[in-house]
């Protein structure tokens, strides 16, 4: 039983860290927080929804879903960003992403209907008897997709030219432009990079969740913004490892609190990491990965 | 008279403005706060359940509905002060979810089925008195010797208390009274929809109750006011342009935002 | 046998005893000692990096120290926050200027009437009588103030829109304002032409002769030698040496350390 839990609690915390680390990926370069990063998970799902009822395989769908969210992160980028980066004060940015989630969420109750949409079952889910555990096809390749995912973007960012350039914008925008570093291809790479594993995250749970509404990124975008605090702000490996406690923790609590405490539980954790610990359980920054 | 319609409006109106000025308060001592709507529900059901289980006057339910939500702003405050920026935005987030939840649990105010037979007592007349209390009260403090100081913190904390401005206190004095703003607003609020549930005092509430007064600009407190009077009526306006009014209004927002980042009223550019 | 007056016996208005502050293994200060006399005019010197603005730092309680006390006439500061500090009579200046941005002069000067007013958030509401007259009084002072730095005729500038030496000015109003005994001045030169540095000599002259005492720390040696009666030398955190401008000149110890930080 507890097992089983545990299992569940991976497979929806891996999910989760994709969000997250997107959030955080954002955070640690431009101090930012995105307030429609919820929305370019919840447009990944419907694309991916879009793709899967047009009869395309989960691959496909789960491709174009993030290929259809960063494409979205770019327009983000450029629309609400980058004309705010350097005038107005710091929260001039969260007004912009705040009206820009407003405006995705009723773009997509103009194109879909403000109703839950079945997502369509893209695979046979079979039960897979592993030990005293039993998990669905479909949870282990939730679970083995978002593990990649973040092993890769673990791999981008510390192995490849690209990667540097993040961490050196992450650290320091003006020395890292000194020294050299495309910054403004740097920050329009993180919200691409962000914007596709949200969208891998997006279509990743609306197959798990079994369907999609236009508000599916509100909840998502907040429980992954408690998973960037849990991990440290900025701080990538802490946010996979951040997303994966809070999904293992509310699947434990299942079991022994009531729904509705569940989320008042998740959020005094959240306070008291804040107060205790403002740097979260793994430190900040980016720079460090 | 009016109709009821536009009344309706007004008044919603009115108790926006008051959301945005409970946050303007703090933003002019540099405290942003991700969490008014926490406190506009601890305002609202203290009020409605004084005035439905002790039958108290709506005069007295408003004021203990505003006690209430000072006393939590003065208890936020005080974990606040350790907190600066986009970490005092998440930790007062989170304490506003935590109230959502904390009244989605409460059966002896309806849980998660909300909370009914609230008293109509909230009429246009009583929004439009306490928005000129508060807001000729703000704009004393403003210009006093208060005023002076909420800005010099917002300015620059540290030269702030070189210069004698005990922070702490700037601090706790702007937390409480935007708690009790955002109190008041939450004890119309109940009395005027006669029906509350915790879904109406969530993020979206604080944050476009931050939203209203950045889009009007934080400059002064017309901006918070000037800014929730236009986004709160805006959606009647664009009633015509039907199902894409949602999305015109978040267009408006944003191309709003671009041409002036500090807000509508704000001498900067 | 009576000889001249002796300086030491005279009770100091700043006393430093020990004061210690660490950054991680960097010693900022090291076990200083420090006597600023009653109307002062005493200067702090040294290489980059010798200890003299984490010694104002802490001085005015921006920083805790490690160890060590600090006494102002006798009462102790240490454990005391910033803020009250101030309304005992310490006041200062920044190195880099820290003027409130959305400010104009005046308002900055009147901020630093604060803690020599009162009335919280409700005083304004209460509308007592004598509190109607404060804001006046509170602003017929700090324009008093602007007047004597010279700054009159741009009391409704924006602060940070004026040239760099009147915002300097504007510091040390905002800090006269607040009726020190202790005036810190941070560098108050740095940065100015020699015209401009004669001038805040002959402004740093006209405050003292106020009966403020004066700490400060200067990088321009022609400035600290005119000025100050007495000078305090330190070098790593360290207090090498201690006398009138003269004895600092003569001193090999201080010329090494000069000379070293090249």
């Amino acid at each position: 039983m507890l097992a089983q839990q545990l299992v569940n609690g991976l497979q929806l915390g891996g999910a989760y860290a994709l969000v997250a680390v997107g959030y955080t990926l954002i955070f640690g370069v431009l101090n930012l927080l995105h307030l429609a990063h919820g929305e370019v998970f919840m447009v990944g799902a419907y694309v991916g929804l879009a793709l899967a009822l047009a009869g395309a395989p989960f691959w496909a769908a789960l491709l174009g879903g993030m290929a259809g969210a960063a494409v979205l992160g770019l327009v983000i980028e450029r629309v609400a960003f980058r004309p705010v980066r350097d005038r107005g004060s710091h929260v001039t940015p969260l007004m912009t992403t705040i009206a820009v989630s407003l405006v995705l969420q009723h773009a997509v109750v103009k194109l879909y209907g403000a109703e839950p949409v079945a997502f369509p079952q893209v695979f046979a889910v079979v039960p897979v008897s592993l030990g005293p555990v039993t998990v669905t096809s479909l949870q282990l390749v939730i679970l083995g997709t978002s593990l990649a995912l973040m092993a890769l973007l673990d791999l981008v960012l510390r192995r490849t030219w690209l990667g540097r350039a993040i961490r050196a914008t992450a650290e320091n925008p003006t020395v890292a432009s000194l020294l050299g570093v495309n910054v403004s291809l740097a920050i329009v790479a993180v919200f691409v990079l962000a914007s596709a594993l949200a969208g891998a995250a997006g279509v990743l749970l609306a197959a798990n969740f079994t369907a999609v509404t236009p508000f599916f990124g509100v909840k998502v975008g907040l429980k992954a913004l408690a998973v960037m605090l849990v991990g440290g702000l900025g701080n990538v490996p802490g946010a996979m490892v951040g997303g994966v406690l809070v999904g293992v923790v509310e699947a434990l609590s299942v079991g022994y609190l009531a729904s509705s405490y569940r989320d008042a539980f998740a959020f005094g954790v959240m306070i008291l990491i804040l107060l205790v610990r403002p740097t979260g359980l793994f430190g900040a920054r980016l720079a460090a990965v | 008279m009016l109709s009821d319609h536009v009344t309706s409006i007004l008044i919603f109106a009115g108790i926006d403005v008051l959301m945005a000025l409970s946050f303007y308060l703090p933003a002019a001592a540099g405290q942003l706060s991700a969490g008014q709507g926490g406190f506009m529900a601890l305002g609202a059901y203290t009020a409605a359940w004084l005035s439905v289980e002790q039958g108290v006057p709506f005069v007295i339910a408003l004021a203990g509905g505003g006690l209430v939500a000072a006393l939590a702003g003065l208890a936020v405050g005080f974990p606040a002060l350790r907190l600066r920026g986009l970490y005092l935005i998440l930790v007062t987030f989170a304490f506003g979810e935590m109230v959502r939840v904390m009244f989605l649990n409460a059966p002896v105010v309806g849980a998660a089925a909300g909370y009914g037979g609230i008293p109509a007592s909230t009429t246009a007349a009583h929004v439009v008195v306490v928005l000129v209390l508060v807001v000729f009260a703000l704009s004393r403090i403003g210009r006093a010797r208060m005023g002076l100081a909420f800005t010099a913190l917002r300015d620059d904390e540290t030269a702030a208390e070189a210069m004698g401005v005990d922070s702490t206190h700037v601090k706790l004095a702007a937390f409480t009274t935007g708690g009790l703003i955002a109190g008041l607003a939450g004890g119309l609020y109940a009395h005027y929809t006669l029906y509350i549930d915790p879904e109406a005092f969530g993020v979206s509430r604080s944050l476009f109750a931050m939203l209203y007064a950045v889009f009007g600009g934080l400059d002064t407190l017309w901006g918070a006011v000037a800014g929730a009077a236009v986004l709160s009526t805006l959606p009647e306006v664009l009633r015509g342009l039907k199902d894409w009014r949602e999305i015109v209004y978040g267009l408006l927002i944003l191309g709003t935002m671009l041409v002036r980042p500090h807000g509508l009223l704000s001498r900067r550019r | 046998m009576s000889g001249p007056p002796a300086r030491s016996v005279s009770t100091p208005l700043l006393a430093v005893e020990q004061l210690t502050k660490r950054f991680g293994r960097v010693t900022a200060l090291g076990a200083v000692d420090l006597r600023v006399a009653e109307r002062a005019i005493h200067g702090v010197i040294g290489p980059n990096g010798a200890g003299k603005t984490t010694l104002f730092n802490v001085l005015t309680g921006l920083v805790a120290p490690d160890a060590g006390r600090v006494t102002l006439g006798g009462i102790d500061l240490t454990r005391l926050p910033s803020f009250r500090r101030t309304a005992l009579g310490v006041c200062r200046t920044f190195q880099n200027v820290r003027l409130f941005g959305s400010m104009t002069v005046l308002e900055n000067v009147m901020l630093g009437r604060h803690c020599r007013t009162r009335g919280g958030a409700l005083a304004p509401l209460l509308r007592l009588p004598w509190r109607a007259s404060e804001r006046a009084a509170t602003r017929r002072d700090a324009e008093a103030v602007l007047e004597f730095v010279g700054l009159a005729g741009k009391a409704h500038h924006r602060a940070v829109d004026l040239p760099y030496g009147d915002q300097r000015r504007t510091e040390i109003a905002r800090a006269l304002a607040t009726e020190p005994r202790l005036l810190l001045l941070d560098e108050p030169a740095a940065g100015m032409n020699e015209t401009e540095t004669v001038e805040i000599a002959d402004l740093i002259r006209r405050v003292h002769a106020r009966d403020v005492t004066i700490l400060l720390i200067e990088h321009k040696m022609s400035l600290v030698m005119g000025l100050c009666e007495r000078v305090t030398v330190l070098s790593f955190g360290e207090k090498i040496a201690e006398g009138d401008p003269a004895e600092i000149r003569a001193d090999a110890r201080v010329i090494e350390a000069y000379l070293g930080a090249r």
